[in-house]
């Protein structure tokens, strides 16, 4: 594939890529000066298509198509496409059905935060690039890819706590149970115990192991003072080992991002989310769909004359495109950039702790606590929601889907705000537009030149000379938790 | 069956092989393969593939030589696991080469090798659909033949001599093969190629009815049919045993039979023809429909519909009802008639395992039944029926034998390379484990073996499970209660044979028995195990029945116990429920003064017409009282206060399934409290503020439903609480529950519910029963573990 490296060369230049442990394909190019990234380049070298598959489908075939644009977050796929259909049929889902499908949806996005923590990031701290450093050999014993010990731990809680959504929508991913009307799976009395014992059973091993102590606990953690306390106090926690490294590290200082960030509310029950829906811009502000736009000027497509908002936008390729550099489009928000994810949605949603890891902006530490604060605050939430499961009631309300609508499916996934955008004409999708968390987070420029939410955050980073790849460029871009495929659906 | 044969013409036209390409494998299959019509099968696949060769039975399982291409021997081992015999299952398949010279020109079921034996004999399954339709055709040459089988059902394990399964080492060795019959017994194409049990009117066993002495002229069924409908009992030879069948919609006859059977209260088993009789009297969902419909055809217990048609006195003070569906034709054929359930009960005198001969029957059933409806088919090992329950969201066996004895189950992880070892069981519910070679084979279910005939007949089933298997024990595992008889044979035999014996506590056994039926590995973490059951002898020589315990294979820990309380009288206080009442009231501080305020409960003033002084004085002096921290004593002394078979139980557990059917009607979430008192490293589960608190609701006119619901929740709560407060002391796979006490499916629901909230995975028995049947399993298991420890030493 061509690459078309924007601007002529002033300084060193160097291409990072292809990344292990992230979902998908990526690259990054950089432009280095006195050893830190003047500049960088994000580019996601994958064209995949889904949404050219769906135009002219069934509106309904979309819970099909949706979900296998990924296999890690299929879950936020189907929710977004089921509240897509259900916003354009103009129905409600079924009380039982949104439980479960929070249940499920929660599944899915805690299991992701616990392999991003295990598997993903923490492995990086086990490079040789550290081996002189303090503590390495325990590290390098616990978070090893392939060798330490934490997988063992790790997986088989992550396999069990899976069970949730076996026993809720039958299988996991790409579940056909998630319906714009509920979910398809009722269940009986004896379920409902089974899955407060698998929730129970994920408890016990966050608590034992990740944290060391009561979920609850960790929720009231309210600064980064007492962040800092409760390191120096829990140091038998795998948390607590995080916060060590990151103290050793500075990885507040690295990484560092913007101070906008964008939720579209998570966990929704009877129109009230359990994580606020909103926009974060110096403070709280309202957030307007309509203010969406994507931008195509540094991606190889074609067909959109400026920014558009999704439900007209298009998503066509052209490999031609000189200013090209990335199959990723430029969404933006009132022309902003935004951040999203974990912290995005704890900021919004006013988390003191995650309002001061992120006072100066995102950071990569402020990224890891936000997800870690996530698992601890939304286990409770789950056990609530199982509680409020009603054996014998229904679990899915009937939903026609309209000849002519349209329809917008606003969702959190684990890595930030997913949203579907439908249109219906004559019984068929006329036009189906994606935007995933990581097209917002790994954003190319756009019209203007304003680099994306990750180009920004890289910017500063300390490259040495030598190294074909850098230890800390995998900090942050790894921090965000990317998911390619999603990125270019 | 057009089918196999239209696949046989298909097959001679073979694609003929360049022999340059041919090449020659050999397959070793292990499993249930044997008696299964597996051989008829791979037959079958090897002429669809176009090799050559041969397929054999052998001790260890069946031996395909084959010959083809590449890509056709390739394909064989998918072919093969993807077989739809009803009856087989595959557990390893390894391939071999051979040398491509020796490729013969056609495919052929050769003749059994003997040998060691290390295939599984297959427990008898009930009439196949397509066996059916044909004993209901009369156009088919097998029209009303009542013992019509095939490859794929019919009798087994109760008719089986030795090893390997072939015609000759079955009880039919008698019954010379008719022209057509041997002609489909060597067919490969028919279902009945190699059906060992094959018969026909033409030569296979007759069926007759004798009544008073005489055998009766004209058609058996018939006759048979037309004498229930008059209310007779008659015992009728089945599968494994002799039952005693009586019409169950005519409650004069069932009176008549409990009388004569001595058996004035244990729910009657029934039969009905079909599905649909069944959902006529009690619930049926989808897992109880496959388990009657399936080949094993046990008793399932179901919940009665509320009013059903049958008189009480089939299943009196439950709200369950025990059916099976037909076994056989000759079940089908009699069923046939009825539209309503027949009393399908065990053919004995209460106390006595089930007739298996003729002229035992004729002898001991005399008196009971009022015409006997016989053949000349003999069993061999004797089968009751098996029967299953409802408990926690799934089916469990209570028991474990007709259709599924004997039952093989793999080893988990770290046992392959144990010794080979007999465990030789309790005394109640009695089975035996051979455990050695990768897996246990559980016995079928011996009974109570304080019956001598039971205890000579499980000796004597156990030599025979021992020869089929070629089982030599090396150890011999055994309860510590030295009173068992099962402990006597086992302590006999190691004496004699000079083997090393090992001694396991009952309650230990239990959890390990869950372990095995989970798969837990040898070397896995240690496992908190809630036992909860009638007596068994603890590691300190007091009676225990209520004990939560840190366990792995080779060692047990007792972490929480009911609290004991004396059993005045000893044994007698396991019969009288009273005995526990006034136990547990003397127990108080404060007895007489909350005897004397409660003095006009009914409860009360049934305990002031018994000796409570000399109980008193009993316990007291520690004459003949011996303390239990017993958790069906427990019931039982509740059960008694709300006046459930206070005086005495006529079976084992009565009061407690009372107790429990009382409960199932009340949604009562109130709960009595027990006390937690940590003492020694022990934590006490004291009952004591449970009887002010029960008295006062009796007083107050508290329905009983309801305080026998408090009751359970109290209980439940109590345990979840405890088990809770020890959990975080270590790190534990999971909670297991075993003991008889886990059969009442709602305790055990009420505590699965609340124990899920610790956050360990909860086990209870899946394939093994958590009475004292699934006893041996756990013997054997901890048996084998302790040897397998480096520093064992015999």
């Amino acid at each position: 594939m061509r690459r078309c490296a924007p601007g002529a060369p002033r300084m060193s230049r160097r291409i990072y890529g292809p990344f292990n442990r992230v979902e998908g394909d990526l690259e990054v190019q950089v432009e280095i000066a006195d050893g830190r990234v003047a500049a960088a380049w994000v580019n996601s070298p994958l064209y995949r298509g889904f949404e050219q598959i769906l135009h002219g489908k069934d509106p309904r075939d979309a819970l099909v198509y949706t979900p296998r644009i990924c296999g890690i977050c299929s879950v936020s796929q189907s929710m977004a496409a089921a509240a897509a259909l259900r916003d354009a049929a103009g129905t409600t889902e079924a009380d039982n059905g949104a439980l479960a499908a929070n249940l499920v949806l929660a599944c899915e996005n805690l299991t992701d935060h616990l392999t991003h923590f295990y598997l993903f990031f923490m492995p990086d701290f086990a490079r040789a690039d550290y081996a002189a450093r303090p503590g390495f050999d325990a590290v390098a014993a616990r978070f090893k890819a392939q060798t330490g010990s934490a997988a063992r731990d790790m997986l088989p809680a992550r396999a069990a706590f899976l069970h949730l959504t076996g026993i809720l929508a039958g299988k996991w991913p790409h579940s056909l149970a998630l319906q714009p009307g509920g979910t398809t799976r009722a269940i009986e009395p004896q379920e409902k115990a089974q899955l407060r014992g698998i929730v129970a059973m994920f408890r016990r091993f966050l608590e034992s192991t990740m944290f060391d102590d009561r979920l609850e606990h960790v929720t009231e953690l309210d600064s980064v003072a007492a962040l800092q306390r409760w390191a120096t106090s829990h140091p038998r926690s795998d948390f607590g080992c995080f916060l060590r490294i990151a103290a050793e590290l500075q990885l507040d200082a690295l990484g560092r991002g913007g101070s906008r960030f964008l939720s579209y509310g998570a966990y929704t029950l009877h129109g009230v989310p359990l994580f606020a829906r909103g926009i974060w811009d110096g403070g709280p502000r309202p957030f307007d769909a309509a203010g969406i736009t994507e931008d195509i000027s540094h991606a190889w497509l074609q067909g959109q004359p400026g920014p558009m908002h999704p439900l007209r936008g298009c998503t066509l390729p052209a490999i031609d495109n000189a200013a090209g550099y990335t199959w990723c489009k430029a969404p933006r928000l009132d022309g902003k950039v935004m951040e999203t994810g974990a912290l995005a949605r704890q900021v919004v949603d006013g988390h003191p702790l995650a309002h001061d890891l992120a006072a100066d902006g995102s950071s990569v530490l402020a990224r890891v606590v936000a997800r870690l604060l996530e698992l601890a605050r939304v286990l409770p939430a789950m056990e609530q929601w199982i509680a409020e499961l009603q054996p014998g009631a229904p679990f899915c309300n009937t939903t026609e889907v309209p000849d002519e609508a349209d329809g917008v499916g606003l969702v959190e996934a684990a890595r930030g705000s997913l949203g579907h955008w439908l249109r219906i004409r004559k019984g068929r999708i006329l036009n189906y537009q994606i935007i995933a968390p990581t097209t917002w987070n790994f954003s190319p420029r756009d019209a203007v030149g304003t680099p994306g939410a990750l180009e920004q955050a890289l910017v500063g980073t300390p490259v040495s000379a030598d190294a074909a790849s850098s230890a800390a460029v995998q900090h942050v871009v790894r921090s965000f938790d990317p998911c390619m495929v999603c990125t270019v659906h | 069956m057009h089918g196999a044969l239209t696949a046989m013409s298909a097959a001679k036209l073979r694609i003929d092989v360049a022999p340059s390409a041919v090449q020659g494998r050999l397959v070793r299959v292990c499993g249930l393969v044997q008696g299964v019509g597996f051989r008829p099968m791979v037959w079958r696949l090897a002429h669809d593939l176009g090799l050559s060769g041969s397929v054999r039975n052998d001790t260890n399982g069946v031996l395909i030589a084959a010959w083809g291409t590449p890509e056709a021997l390739d394909a064989l081992p998918a072919r093969l696991r993807a077989h739809s015999l009803p009856l087989a299952r595959i557990d390893t398949i390894a391939v071999t080469p051979l040398p491509p010279g020796e490729a013969p020109d056609d495919f052929t079921i050769a003749p059994s090798r003997s040998g060691l034996a290390a295939t599984e004999v297959t427990p008898d399954a009930a009439t196949c659909a397509a066996c059916l339709a044909e004993v209901n055709d009369p156009t088919n040459r097998r029209w009303h033949h009542a013992f019509a089988n095939c490859t794929h059902c019919g009798p087994r394990f109760s008719i089986v001599r030795a090893v390997p399964y072939d015609r000759a080492n079955t009880e039919m060795a008698e019954f010379a093969m008719c022209p057509r019959c041997a002609a489909e017994y060597a067919d490969p194409a028919d279902r009945r190629f190699h059906a060992q049990p094959i018969a026909c009117p033409d030569c296979g066993p007759t069926l007759w009815l004798e009544r008073n002495g005489e055998r009766v002229a004209g058609d058996p069924i018939a006759i048979a049919v037309d004498l229930l409908r008059a209310g007779c009992i008659l015992a009728v030879k089945g599968i494994g045993s002799f039952h005693l069948v009586v019409d169950a919609t005519d409650a004069a006859a069932v009176d008549r039979l409990r009388t004569r059977k001595h058996r004035p209260h244990k729910p009657l088993a029934l039969m009905a023809r079909d599905l649909d009789v069944v959902r006529r009297y009690a619930a049926v969902t989808p897992d109880d429909e496959r388990a009657l419909s399936g080949p094993a055809a046990p008793v399932v217990l179901l919940h009665a519909m509320e009013p059903h048609a049958l008189p009480d006195a089939v299943a009196p003070d439950t709200h369950l009802l025990g059916f099976m569906l037909p076994m056989s034709p000759l079940h089908h054929l009699l069923l046939a008639s009825f539209d309503t359930p027949l009393v399908f009960t065990s053919g004995n005198t209460s106390g006595e395992p089930p007739c298996i001969d003729n002229a035992e029957a004729l002898d001991r059933l005399d008196g009971i039944a009022d015409a006997f409806l016989l053949h000349d088919r003999p069993i061999l090992n004797r089968l009751d029926d098996s029967v299953l329950r409802r408990i926690g969201g799934a089916l469990q066996p209570l028991r474990r034998s007709r259709g599924h004895a004997p039952g093989v189950l793999p080893l988990p992880e770290g046992f392959g390379g144990a010794p080979v070892v007999t465990a030789f069981g309790a005394e109640l519910k009695n089975t035996a484990c051979l455990l050695g070679h990768g897996r246990a084979i559980l016995s079928q279910h011996f009974g109570d073996l304080g019956c001598t005939s039971a205890a000579a007949d499980a000796g004597r089933g156990l030599d025979r499970l021992s020869q089929l298997f070629d089982h030599q024990p090396a150890i011999i595992a055994v309860d510590l209660h030295p009173g068992y008889h099962a402990t006597r044979q086992g302590r006999e035999l190691a004496a004699r044979d000079g083997l090393h014996l090992a001694e396991v506590q009952h309650h230990h056994a239990h959890i390990a028995a869950c372990m095995a039926d989970h798969r837990h590995p040898l070397d896995g973490p240690s496992v908190l195990g809630l036992a909860l059951d009638g007596l068994g002898l603890g590691d300190d020589n007091v009676l225990w029945g209520g004990e939560l315990l840190c366990v792995n294979y080779t060692t047990s820990t007792r972490l929480a116990s009911l609290r004991p309380t004396a059993l005045p009288g000893g044994d007698a206080a396991s019969r009288q429920p009273w005995r526990n009442l006034a136990a547990q009231l003397l127990a108080l501080p404060d007895a007489s003064e909350l005897l004397s305020r409660h003095a006009s409960l009914p409860a009360v003033r049934y305990l002031h017409d018994k000796p409570l002084g000399t109980l008193a004085r009993m316990i007291a002096t520690g004459t003949h009282a011996p303390p239990a921290s017993s958790t069906g004593r427990l019931f039982d002394a509740v059960a008694a206060a709300l006046g459930l078979h206070a005086e005495l139980q006529t079976f084992e557990g009565q009061a407690a399934m009372a107790l429990e059917s009382l409960a199932t009607s009340s949604t009562e979430a109130g709960a009595y409290a027990f006390t937690l008192i940590e003492a020694d490293n022990l934590l006490r589960l004291d009952p004591a503020p449970l009887w002010p608190a029960l008295l006062e609701d009796l007083q107050r006119g508290v329905k009983p439903s309801t305080v026998a619901r408090r009751f359970l929740n109290g209980l439940a709560a109590a345990w979840a609480e405890a088990v809770a407060a020890v959990a975080s002391s270590g790190s534990f796979a999971a909670i297991a529950l075993s003991g008889g006490v886990f059969q009442n499916a709602l305790f055990s629901q009420l505590l699965h519910d609340r124990l899920c909230d610790v956050g360990l995975p909860v086990w209870m028995h899946r394939q093994v029963p958590t009475n004292d049947g699934g006893l041996a399993l756990g013997q054997a298991m901890i048996a084998a573990a302790r040897a397998l420890q480096p520093n064992w030493s015999n």
